[in-house]
């Protein structure tokens, strides 16, 4: 079923973005828009970013186990470059996150916030160099962060003490009833016992629904509208076979998000990124260049639905400085379906010379849990 | 079926006490019973929420009163880590000494996991030998002779020590007899 509803999802995203991009592309020949909107935030795995690789490739493990088993995966051997590997992990809590208490990380939320991405991509076609990018994510303010939110910790333990009690009910009636849950269970037992599960099932059910919306809710409203401060920095380098020879320093590019949580459905953002690299896509110069993308956009609305009002800039070396202005809005549609529109004006070099553009996409994410 | 495992402690140490601890970083919420041998009878319930160690220590009580009896922890969990890990650790305690520790470690899905973890209680072995060693004292008193009191005494308190020790002196000589044969083996040109 969830298999189905995700293979729908992907189907109506293809179809939908396919027919906005194209609309986009009649309106301004050259798609800055998209340009600009992927590169001012501070992206999940920066690493996997600079090598152009999409999320598919990316690997999160959660243990050391998960992680150590990704990386061997990845290559047959230390001194060879895998075709296409993406791994983005938390070291410290990689480290310490199977015994870490909620209190240790509420300590030291940057710590563990700290997140590190490794990318690699290789030219298996020959002729091209094999890459390789690492970088580290930090998080110095992150008021959606759920540990360190008091509003979804309060909501959650209201939710987890009622599964607790009811839970805890079941076992003491079952201890009452004579069912011993250690050792061998007789036939009538199990009956009995599993007439008191049902009942649990039952309560369960009824006592909790509400606990979850509440804790839903507030998970949301954590994420929507919250003050943020991420920067992250990385490297690329680039070699010409699998097996490290001719190694290549790439680039180098720094990204910056600043977001403010402006009283009630107002957020402000700003976004900048820098990099000193080369275009691997230009195959005249391999030359390093500096580019730099910036941002300031302001939401005003709610989770359900925004308005959003946008400038952006970037710049690339010997090439006239890109503007955009962007208004517009993102609805919820469904549960699982948004539709995102917006309609500016965009310019090359000086800002009179510009042409009117429009953008839209309809995203369906299916809930997961 | 909970992850159980059996704890052993000594019936002459301090009181027992249970240790829970909630991995990941998530928050949630517990219920720790201590029940007579056999579990049909609770003994003392602890409802809390997971917190600092102080506030997760629970005093099981005096040791000698603990052969047989059953540590059952039900936890419901909040899963807040982005893949849904969780962690949930048992241990028991005796005198600043961990005696053993059960977990259960996976990812769940949704927004909460309920997890259960059982320690059954024993006497440690140590108290076997020490009882044993009271009967040779007792045996000892009840021979006739002084040489054949002493010869008697010898007698048993070897026997004590063997069984209380068993396990450990079959694996020491395992661990010889292996080494003397990669010993031999290395010498093979």
């Amino acid at each position: 079923m969830t298999r189905c509803a995700s293979m729908l999802g992907m189907l109506l995203t293809s179809a939908f973005v396919a027919r906005g991009l194209e609309g986009q592309k009649s309106a301004s020949d050259a798609g800055t828009a998209k340009l600009l909107q992927a590169d001012y935030a501070v992206p999940d795995a920066p690493a996997l970013k600079m090598l152009g690789l999409d999320d598919s490739k990316l690997l999160r493990p959660s243990s050391v186990r998960e992680l150590t088993a990704a990386l061997s995966s990845a290559s047959g051997g230390a001194t060879y470059l895998p075709t296409a590997f993406a791994v983005e992990f938390a070291p410290f809590m990689l480290r310490r996150g199977e015994r870490l208490s909620l209190s240790a990380y509420q300590a030291k939320p940057f710590l563990y916030r700290l997140r590190t991405s490794i990318a690699a991509s290789r030219d298996s076609g020959g002729g091209g160099r094999s890459r390789i990018a690492a970088a580290v994510r930090m998080s110095f303010d992150d008021a959606s962060d759920l540990r360190t939110n008091a509003g979804v910790i309060a909501s959650v333990l209201q939710l987890t003490r009622s599964e607790r009690d009811s839970a805890v009910t079941v076992r003491n009636r079952l201890v009452a009833a004579g069912i011993p849950f250690t050792g061998p269970v007789t036939k009538a037992d199990s009956v009995i016992a599993e007439g008191v599960m049902a009942a649990f099932v039952q309560e369960q059910r009824i006592s909790s629904k509400s606990l979850v919306d509440v804790a839903k809710r507030e998970i949301e409203a954590a994420r929507w509208n919250a003050s943020v401060f991420d920067a992250a920095v990385g490297v690329s380098g680039s070699t010409v076979d699998s097996t490290s020879r001719g190694g290549r320093f790439d680039g180098v590019s720094g990204w910056l998000t600043k977001g403010w949580a402006m009283g009630e459905g107002r957020q402000l953002l700003l976004g900048t990124r820098g990099a000193y690299e080369r275009d691997v896509k230009d195959t005249t110069s391999s030359n390093l260049r500096g580019t730099g993308d910036a941002v300031l956009r302001l939401y005003v609305g709610s989770n359900q639905y925004k308005a959003i009002g946008e400038i952006q800039g970037t710049w690339r070396a010997d090439n006239q400085p890109l503007w955009l202005g962007n208004l517009g809005g993102e609805f919820k549609l469904s549960s699982a379906l948004w539709i995102t529109a917006t309609f500016g004006y965009e310019a090359t070099g000086r800002v009179g010379n510009g042409r009117l553009v429009s953008n839209w996409k309809l995203k369906f994410t299916p809930s997961g849990g | 079926m909970a992850p159980t495992i059996t704890v052993h402690f000594r019936p002459g140490g301090g009181p027992l006490s249970a240790l829970l601890r909630s991995g990941f970083a998530n928050p949630g919420s517990y219920g720790l019973t201590l029940l007579e041998p056999g579990a049909k009878t609770i003994v003392q319930q602890w409802t809390t929420d997971f917190g600092t160690t102080a506030q997760n220590t629970h005093v099981l009580g005096a040791a000698p009163s603990q052969h047989g009896r059953v540590v059952d922890v039900i936890a419901s969990i909040g899963l807040l880590d982005a893949s849904k890990s969780y962690s949930l650790f048992l241990t028991v305690m005796q005198d600043g000494k961990e005696l053993g520790t059960v977990s259960d470690s996976d990812k769940g899905t949704g927004l909460t996991k309920l997890v259960e973890l059982i320690i059954m209680l024993s006497a440690a072995p140590v108290a076997a030998a020490t009882a044993s060693a009271a009967a040779v004292r007792r045996a000892g008193r009840s021979v006739r002779t002084r040489t054949e009191r002493r010869a008697e005494v010898k007698r048993l308190a070897k026997k004590a020590i063997a069984s209380a020790t068993d396990k450990r002196k079959t694996s020491a000589t395992g661990a010889r007899k292996a080494a003397a044969k990669t010993k031999r083996a290395r010498r093979v040109p």
